[in-house]
C-alpha cells in the first residue's frame, strides 16, 4: 500500500489509538486537579485528591479485599490452568484445540449473562455469596488465558527434549521438576500477572457474586453513584498503574524466547 | 553373542501395521545401520527399543534382560535424537552431566566424565556457553556425547546427521566410526541415506514397509540383495529378466552363465560396475543403445537401453574410447556367477 491509502490508514490508525487513550489520559490528568469535580477548566496541579484518597472511609478494606481475590486468583488458575495445559499437551491438536474453545467460552460470553448464571448457580447450590464465588468467578476466565498461554509454550517445545531426560534416567516427575518447569516457568508466571490484571478489573461478576462488602471497582462504582468525588480518578490512575505494569511484565513473560 | 535381541517385534496402530513381526538380533559391538525409505517404520522400531513407543507383541532383551515393559529411564540404552533434544536452558556441561546427576553419581566422578565426554566430542571449547548458541554439528557432538556418558549397552541414533549439510555429514560420520572404534560400543542408527548406512556400518539391515527385508554387511547388501526392493534401493541396479535352468542362464547373445538363486523366471542383478561395452572382435552378452554419456570425474557414465526397453548404466574408466549416443554397442557381464532375484512384481 502506498500513496494516500497508506495515509489514510495511518491517520486513522492514529485517531483510534488517540481516542482509546485519551479518556485514561483524562482520567490521570485530573487526579492532579485543584478543581473539586472531574472536568475543566484545569486550575492548577494538586494533590489534594490524593490526600483525601487516604481518608477514604471502607477504601483501605475494598483494597485488602481486592488483592486478597486477585492474588488468590491468579495463583489458583496459574497452578489450574499449568495442570490443564499440560494435560491437554498430550492430546492431539485437534482435539485439544476443540477442549481450549469450550474451556474458553467464558471469554466471549457476555460477562453479564455469567453472573447473572453464577448468581442463580451460587443460591441453587447453597454455596452462598461471599469472597469464595468472587474467586471462583474470576477462575472462570482466568484459567482458559492460563490454558491458552501456557499450551502454547508447551506445544512449541520440542518432544525429544522431554523424551531425552528420560531416556538419561529422569522418572517422570524429574523430568517435570528439571526439564519442563524451568521451560514454562516464565510463561507461567507472566500468564499469572496477566491474570491478576484481569481479575483486578473485573467489575460485573465481582459485583453480582460478593454479596456483602467491596473490592476496588465495586468501591469506585459506589462513590461513582454517591459523589463524582475526583478522588474516583485517582484510584483510577492507581488501577491503571497496577494493570499496565502487570500486563506488561506478563506480556513480556509469554513471549517465547528461545 | 547376541547383545540385543527382537524378537517377534511387532507394532499395530488401529488395522495398521507399523512394523511387521519382526526378528532382528545385534552382537556386541556392532554398528548397524537399519536403512529404509521414509515411512518404511524405521524409527519406530528404534523408539521401540528406546522404549518410547510400547511394542504390540513381543520381547526385547538387551544383554539378558527383557525390557518390553520397561519405561526408557529403566533401560540399558540411551539415544541421540532427531532435532537432538537437547535442555535449551542448559550449558553445554550441564546437558552432559544431566544423566549422572540424575543417577546420582558423586560431584568428582561427574565432573570428570564430563571433561573426557568434552574432550571425546571436541567440545572443550564450549563447554559453557549455552546449546542454543552452538552450530548444528557442535549441538549434534553434544547430543551424541550426553548419551554415551552413561555407557549404554546400546546407543540408539535416530537419524543422527539427518538436519545436517552434506560437508559436515561426511565429517560427522568419519568421527562417529572413530568414536564407535574408540570406545567399542553398541550403536543401532536409524537413516534414509543408503550411502550413510554403508560408510558407517558394519551391518545393515534394510527395512521396506514395515518388514526386514536383509540384514547382512554393506558388501553382501550390495552384492547379494535378497530380492528386488533392496536391489534398487541399495545403489543403482538394473533387475534383467531371465529364466533360469540349473542353475544356469542363457544370455541374450549366447554365453551360458552361472548363477545363483532357484530355477525359474528370475532378474539378474546389474551394478553400473557389472556392466562393460564389449571389446572388439570378442562376443557381446547384450546389445544395447548408447542413450547418454555423462562423464562423473573419475568415470564416464554410460545409460543404456536393451530392446526390450530395460535401462541398464555402466560404468567406464576414463581413457577407455567412449561410444557416442545413439550407437548401438555390445556389453558384457561378468565372467563370475551373476547374483539373481526374484522378478519384480
Amino acid at each position: 500500500m502506498t500513496g494516500w491509502p497508506m495515509r489514510l490508514a495511518r491517520i486513522l490508525t492514529v485517531a483510534s489509538v488517540i481516542l482509546l487513550v485519551a479518556p485514561l489520559v483524562l482520567l490521570i490528568v485530573f487526579a492532579f486537579t485543584d478543581r473539586g469535580l472531574a472536568n475543566f477548566p484545569f486550575e492548577g496541579p494538586s494533590l489534594r485528591w490524593w490526600r483525601a484518597l487516604l481518608e477514604e472511609p471502607g477504601l483501605g478494606r475494598a483494597v485488602r479485599t481486592s488483592l486478597t481475590v486477585s492474588l488468590t486468583a491468579s495463583v489458583l488458575a496459574g497452578v489450574v490452568g499449568t495442570l490443564a495445559a499440560i494435560g491437554l499437551a498430550r492430546l492431539s491438536a485437534r482435539k485439544a484445540g476443540i477442549v481450549i474453545a469450550v474451556l474458553a467460552l467464558p471469554i466471549v460470553l457476555p460477562p453479564l449473562l455469567q453472573a447473572v448464571a453464577l448468581l442463580a448457580g451460587a443460591s441453587a447450590s447453597g454455596f452462598g455469596l461471599g469472597l469464595h464465588t468472587v474467586i471462583g468467578a474470576h477462575l472462570l476466565f482466568t484459567v482458559p488465558f492460563v490454558i491458552i498461554v501456557v499450551h502454547g509454550r508447551l506445544s512449541g517445545i520440542d518432544p525429544a527434549i522431554e523424551e531425552a531426560a528420560r531416556d538419561l534416567g529422569a522418572g517422570p516427575v524429574r523430568v517435570f521438576r528439571t526439564v519442563t518447569m524451568p521451560l514454562i516457568g516464565p510463561s507461567v508466571v507472566g500468564a499469572m500477572l496477566i491474570a491478576f490484571a484481569l481479575s483486578i478489573d473485573d467489575y460485573v461478576l465481582t459485583s453480582f457474586t460478593i454479596g456483602g462488602g467491596n473490592t476496588l471497582t465495586t468501591f469506585v462504582w459506589g462513590m461513582m453513584r454517591t459523589s463524582a468525588s475526583p478522588v474516583v480518578n485517582a484510584i483510577g490512575t492507581i488501577l491503571i498503574v497496577v494493570t499496565m505494569t502487570a500486563a506488561a511484565l506478563g506480556l513480556r513473560m509469554t513471549r517465547y524466547r528461545g | 553373542m547376541a547383545l540385543l535381541i527382537l524378537d517377534k517385534l511387532q507394532k499395530t496402530y488401529g488395522q495398521t501395521a507399523a512394523v511387521h513381526p519382526t526378528d532382528l538380533s545385534v552382537d556386541a559391538g556392532d554398528f548397524l545401520a537399519v536403512l529404509g525409505p521414509s515411512g518404511c517404520g524405521k524409527t519406530t522400531l528404534l523408539r521401540m527399543i528406546g522404549g518410547f513407543v510400547a511394542p504390540t507383541a513381543v520381547r526385547i532383551h538387551v544383554g539378558g534382560q527383557d525390557v518390553t515393559g520397561l519405561p526408557p529411564e529403566r533401560r540399558p540404552t540411551n539415544m541421540v535424537f532427531q532435532g537432538y533434544g537437547l535442555f535449551p536452558h542448559m550449558s553445554v556441561r550441564q546437558n552432559i552431566a544431566y544423566g549422572p546427576k540424575v543417577a546420582g553419581w558423586p560431584a568428582a566422578q561427574i565432573a570428570s566424565a564430563v571433561d573426557d565426554m568434552l574432550a571425546l566430542g571436541q567440545l572443550e571449547k564450549f563447554a559453557d556457553r549455552p546449546v542454543t548458541d552452538l552450530s548444528g554439528g557442535q549441538r549434534q557432538r553434544v547430543a551424541l556425547v550426553r548419551a554415551l556418558i552413561l555407557k549404554p549397552q546400546v546407543l540408539l541414533l535416530d537419524e543422527p546427521l539427518g538436519a545436517l549439510d552434506a560437508a559436515l555429514r561426511a565429517s560427522l560420520q568419519d568421527e562417529l566410526r572413530q568414536i564407535h572404534r574408540q570406545i567399542g560400543g553398541t550403536f543401532v542408527f536409524v537413516t534414509h541415506d543408503q550411502q550413510e548406512a554403508m560408510a558407517m556400518a558394519n551391518r545393515v539391515a534394510v527395512m521396506n514397509d514395515g518388514r526386514i527385508a536383509q540384514v547382512d554387511s554393506p558388501q553382501t547388501i550390495y552384492g547379494q540383495p535378497a530380492d528386488p526392493f533392496v536391489a534398487t534401493f541399495i545403489g543403482e541396479a538394473a533387475l534383467l529378466p531371465v529364466t533360469v535352468r540349473q542353475g544356469r542362464v542363457r544370455l541374450p547373445g549366447g554365453r551360458e552363465a552361472v548363477v545363483s538363486g532357484a530355477d525359474g523366471p528370475r532378474a539378474v542383478v546389474l551394478r553400473p560396475g557389472d556392466v562393460a561395452p564389449a571389446p572388439a572382435e570378442s562376443p557381446a552378452d547384450l546389445t544395447v543403445n548408447v542413450t547418454d554419456s555423462v562423464f562423473q570425474g573419475g568415470y564416464n557414465r554410460l545409460s543404456l537401453r536393451t530392446a526390450d526397453g530395460l535401462l541398464l548404466r555402466a560404468d567406464v574408466a576414463v581413457g577407455v574410447p567412449l561410444p557416442a549416443p545413439g550407437e548401438s554397442i555390445g556389453i558384457v557381464l561378468p565372467a563370475r556367477p551373476l547374483h539373481t532375484v526374484k522378478l519384480p512384481s
